[in-house]
């Protein structure tokens, strides 16, 4: 299971939303860090821009827009529904800073308020989406409070590089700079600790070790383990032993069961798995007839069917039978 | 009350009738269809239950489990919790775990939170449906009572299955589960589910070299 796009861009989008208004509103409220205001609406305009489209491509998540009213209805207990309501009332404050700004640009102290207003609303929008992924303890590699640290560090950090490319060569921006850096070095250590909990997540599985997707882990992997999608059988046939192997199957039950399946050399060639068995693969009455692979690619196995001898003397088989419950219930290799 | 599905995996040989039946019945049921989007090409479409094939050990010491593995119906079912909208839901009176159709919006959230990966979506009807016990059977009551239980209970060929209520301590399924140690599958993560299994047990005793010479004589 991977997460869409729509959820990519709403969680990525309302991150650099919130970032660049919280570097607008702490650039606001500290005169020292020297950056003009209309740069700051600028910062804050762009976050607006981004926290739309974030909110417009969450709507594609839905795939039922006729349920959608009832989607506050659980506000209780489900963090999606928390974070529908956060992302709407951050949306609407952010506008209403925009606002504020072109229709009241003398009042800078109701602009400022509503801004830090703004940069709060937005941390608790980001901090709500990251538990909405941190509470499910199903989600091994998720299931940590690291998740909200690396979800609004990730969100601070996109917003200050951002407002830090808007702001180039326009002030002194030293400061911003330093942050962002900053920032960025915190990132890359929260990341470390959480690639640390992602291998942990793949150790624990039965099967990871020896699917490569899940090995590799972020982000082509598969959030939870699913087997490779297996091939259809009967294009398995078609594709490597044709009829024959079809035939071979039919003619061995007819034949009383007597046909066998395990490597001999010919599988040994082709990669498979050289077992006990296989010594009675061919000779000893059998002869090899195709190859069938199953739904494990890397197990190809040989059909063998009965020679005519075999089938015609009853003490050959019975030697036969007697060989092959010998292999079976002797350890791996040591018939 | 709390319906469960107990299941013996000495007696399950994976045939998969269960999922089988469970297709056939709610693709035709209240809660379906079960759709395959892909019937002529891809075989693995959406399925309720689904019977997995686990190998253990080493040529020729292998084993074969079969696992039937469909909602478990938790006390604590995670996917319930998580829904926006409320269209997961724990039924009061019986503890099924339900999704209503109409309020599902399709986000997959519940299918996140589900450890036991057993809701699948709907592309074309956009909602996420799971294993319903087959309540729009146990509950018909111009039903026969013999059909009154869910599909896969009831075609199960080697009575494998065992359908009842875990809350009551008389119950054929509480009897089980209490003297045959019946287990649950990831108890760590804290759902609770209300499926249990009764765990395998060796079988001892193989065939003897002598009776196969004997039955082999007897043969020719």
């Amino acid at each position: 299971m991977r997460p869409t796009w729509p959820l990519l861009a709403l969680t990525l989008l309302q991150g650099l939303s919130a970032g660049m208004l919280c570097l607008a509103a702490v650039a606001l409220l500290a005169p020292a860090m020297d950056i003009p205001r209309s740069t700051l609406f600028v910062w804050q305009g762009a976050a607006w821009v981004a926290g739309a489209l974030g909110g417009m491509a969450s709507f594609f998540h839905m795939h039922r827009l006729a349920a959608a009213r009832y989607v506050l209805r659980r506000l209780g207990s489900s963090w999606l529904s928390r974070e529908a309501l956060s992302t709407a009332v951050y949306m609407i404050v952010v506008s209403f800073v925009l606002l504020v700004h072109l229709f009241w640009p003398q009042d800078l102290g109701v602009w400022d308020a509503v801004s830090g207003l703004a940069a709060v609303l937005g941390l608790a929008a980001v901090y709500i989406t990251a538990m909405l992924y941190a509470t499910i303890p199903a989600m091994r590699s998720w299931h940590s409070p690291l998740t909200v640290l690396v979800f609004v560090c990730a969100g601070l950090l996109s917003g200050g590089a951002a407002d830090y490319a808007m702001a180039a060569g326009r002030s002194s921006d030293l400061a911003l700079r330093g942050a962002v850096m900053g920032l960025a070095a915190v990132f890359g250590i929260l990341l470390s600790f959480q690639a640390r909990l992602f291998r942990q997540g793949v150790a624990a599985l039965p099967v990871g070790n020896r699917h490569g997707a899940v090995r590799a882990a972020l982000p082509a992997a598969g959030f939870r383990y699913e087997p490779p999608a297996l091939p259809h059988p009967n294009s398995n046939l078609a594709g490597i032993a044709g009829p024959p192997a079809a035939v071979a199957v039919c003619l061995s039950v007819c034949l009383g069961g007597g046909y066998t399946v395990g490597g001999s050399d010919l599988a040994a060639r082709l990669g498979g798995r050289h077992c006990a068995a296989g010594k009675r693969g061919t000779g000893g009455g059998f002869e090899p007839l195709a190859v069938f692979r199953g739904c494990d690619p890397q197990l190809p196995r040989l059909v063998c069917r009965p020679t005519q001898d075999a089938i015609s003397s009853p003490a050959g088989r019975q030697t036969r039978l007697q060989d092959a419950v010998r292999a079976d219930s002797a350890p791996n290799g040591a018939s | 009350m709390q319906l469960t599905i107990i299941t013996d995996l000495n007696k399950c040989v994976g045939c998969k009738s269960c999922q089988v039946s469970c297709k056939e019945h709610n693709t035709s049921g209240d809660f379906g269809p079960v759709p395959d989007h892909h019937p002529y090409r891809e075989v693995d479409g959406m399925w309720w239950n689904r019977v997995i094939s686990m190998e253990a050990g080493e040529y020729p010491n292998v084993g074969v489990m079969y696992l039937p593995k469909a909602c478990m119906h938790c006390y604590d079912a995670p996917c319930v919790p998580v829904c926006p909208t409320g269209a997961s839901y724990k039924r009061e009176d019986n503890g099924v775990v339900l999704v209503d159709y109409d309020t599902c919006i399709g986000c997959q959230l519940c299918m996140w939170a589900c450890p036991y990966g057993v809701r699948e979506f709907d592309e074309e009807q956009g909602v996420v449906k799971k294993c319903t016990m087959c309540i729009d059977r146990i509950e018909d009551e111009t039903l026969p009572a013999s059909d009154r239980q869910p599909a896969c209970v009831q075609s199960c060929p080697t009575h494998a299955r065992t359908f009842g209520d875990l809350d009551d301590p008389d119950s054929v399924v509480s009897h089980l589960v209490a003297e045959r140690q019946g287990f649950t599958l990831l108890p760590e993560l804290g759902a609770r589910p209300a499926v249990h299994y009764l765990p395998r047990r060796q079988v001892t005793g193989l065939v003897g070299e002598d009776e196969i010479t004997r039955v082999l004589e007897e043969d020719c």
